[in-house]
């Protein structure tokens, strides 16, 4: 999938040439987790889903994987909006708290 | 050496303007006064056919 | 100056992009983009155009984009006034930007080339300024030699820099971020700055060798060396100065005049170096500090800390009031009965009608 990809192993500036020049610097990667603050999920049934790729056209920051068997949302970066439950014609996404597994 | 010429500063730094070749010159020039009156006129001929007098 | 500008793309002697756009706000967030494509960038503006895009001069100078800006000096509104004065440049002083003082048009043309020169060097990547007294310069005539195309290719490199967006390299620009590595952006420009002092000498003295124009980088000293009182200024103003120092040293009086061009960043080494030279010294204002003095006496008071020279702030010439040769000799009168150690908590106004 082609969206920034979170350095795991990235370390904050610590001298002053590692500071990026006027507050620019190569694209491309996040250097933390942009889903934090969420407080719902949403969870695909794949028995029900159709593969009709609604879900991935709707939602917002592109989190919805289509290049496998099965859709598959990435939570790293998923914000919780609820558009893609909204959207799907089968309504076959749910919004479930966080904590939940 | 180079050409003289009598010059405003104004005209002087466009000269060096000219010859540092930029890409692109983005200006605001202020409205000129006439077209703004004319602009005025028209959309007051504009709202006067909307209302029908 | 920018109708000069599209007249020589009208008459096919330039082949630039011209961008009309519809604010002076519009004109600098265009300039920004065009350097952020890797491109040189231009634009001019004045007084009321300066303060609305003021916003973007922070844009430009923090992202470290190199665009060079002609501001024709003009006063500030209310009251509205199309004359000139230095107060839009002093509202605009901690902003960012390298900024230059022309004396003369032969000066500003100079200043555009070398201005480029100055902002597009690695080690510097800051805006330059380029300011021109208005009226007083931008619409009066005067002889000008205009350099050959050629030379000035020699002289000024193509702009190349890594700072731009690429597909081949892709980039996010202009990052917004917190307190925890603000102030080591800030501390990074600062550092600039201070590379920029020696730039801007140096950028001159290679026009100098080059084009056999120079103009001391920073600082000009004109009859200083065994000068007792000296006048400060900065812009237009200066020219008359020399004329009213060359008046007076006939007439047998030490007199001299330093001539600020390089405004920012600000020249303290020089003013440290000269804290014991002179009996007394002035500084002409041309922009008023309000509820402080003028804008540059606050500025040459304290680059002079530990000085025991007299030292007075004159504020004159404001919204394009004439500064005539009476009024110089005037203040060398008042610099000579200066004593020791005062300097005038004051803004003196020279040439007030009551």
């Amino acid at each position: 999938m082609n969206k920034p990809v979170w350095l795991k192993d990235y370390v904050m500036p610590t001298t002053k040439e590692e500071v990026p020049f006027g507050a620019s610097n190569e694209a491309g990667f996040l250097v933390f987790k942009n889903a934090g603050f969420r407080s719902m999920k949403p969870s695909i049934n794949t028995d029900v889903c159709i593969k009709c790729m609604m879900c991935w056209v709707y939602c917002p920051e592109g989190c919805i994987d289509k290049t496998g068997e099965t859709l598959k949302i990435d939570y790293d970066y998923c914000k919780g909006c609820g558009i893609c439950a909204k959207e799907c014609p089968k309504q076959c996404i749910s919004m479930v708290k966080e904590d939940e597994a | 050496m180079g050409k003289r010429a009598f010059l405003s500063a104004n005209e002087a730094a466009a000269y060096g303007v000219k010859l540092a070749k930029p890409d692109v010159v983005s200006a605001y020039p202020i409205t000129h006064k006439p077209l703004w009156w004319k602009r005025l006129r028209i959309s007051w001929q504009k709202a006067k056919q909307i209302m029908n007098i | 100056m920018v109708e000069k500008v599209a007249d020589f793309l009208a008459e096919g002697e330039a082949d630039y992009e011209y961008m009309m756009v519809e604010s002076e706000h519009s004109a600098m967030a265009a300039a920004l983009g065009v350097s952020m494509m890797g491109a040189r960038a231009f634009t001019a503006t004045s007084s009321q155009g300066l303060m609305y895009m003021a916003e973007m001069l922070n844009y430009t100078s923090g992202g470290r984009h190199p665009v060079v800006m002609v501001n024709a000096n003009r006063a500030l509104a209310i009251p509205w006034n199309i004359y000139g004065d230095h107060s839009d440049a002093m509202a605009m002083r901690d902003c960012g930007w390298i900024m230059l003082f022309a004396e003369s048009g032969q000066e500003a043309l100079d200043m555009v080339i070398q201005a480029y020169k100055i902002a597009e060097d690695k080690d510097v990547m800051l805006p330059v300024m380029v300011n021109v007294d208005g009226f007083t310069l931008t619409h009066t005539y005067d002889v000008v030699d205009i350099p050959e195309q050629e030379l000035v290719d020699a002289y000024l490199p193509s702009f190349d820099t890594a700072n731009k967006m690429c597909l081949e390299h892709p980039k996010t620009l202009c990052h917004s971020v917190g307190p925890d590595y603000y102030t080591e952006a800030k501390i990074a420009q600062q550092e600039a700055f201070e590379v920029a002092k020696a730039k801007i000498v140096a950028c001159d003295e290679e026009f100098e060798a080059m084009f056999g124009r120079g103009y001391g980088g920073l600082i000009e000293e004109y009859c200083c060396d065994d000068a007792e009182y000296a006048l400060v200024a900065m812009g237009g103003t200066v020219g008359t100065v020399r004329d009213v120092v060359d008046e007076l040293r006939a007439a047998g009086e030490k007199v001299g005049l330093i001539k600020i061009r390089g405004f920012r960043p600000f020249p303290e080494e020089y003013f440290q170096s000269v804290k014991s030279k002179f009996k007394a010294m002035g500084v002409i204002d041309r922009s008023l500090c309000f509820g402080v003095g003028g804008t540059v006496f606050g500025e040459v008071k304290s680059a002079l800390y530990g000085s025991e020279m007299g030292l007075k702030g004159f504020v004159l010439g404001l919204g394009g009031r004439d500064i005539s040769v009476d009024m110089i000799k005037e203040m060398f009168a008042e610099l000579k009965e200066c004593p020791a150690g005062e300097y005038s908590d004051q803004p003196i106004f020279v040439g007030r009608r009551w």
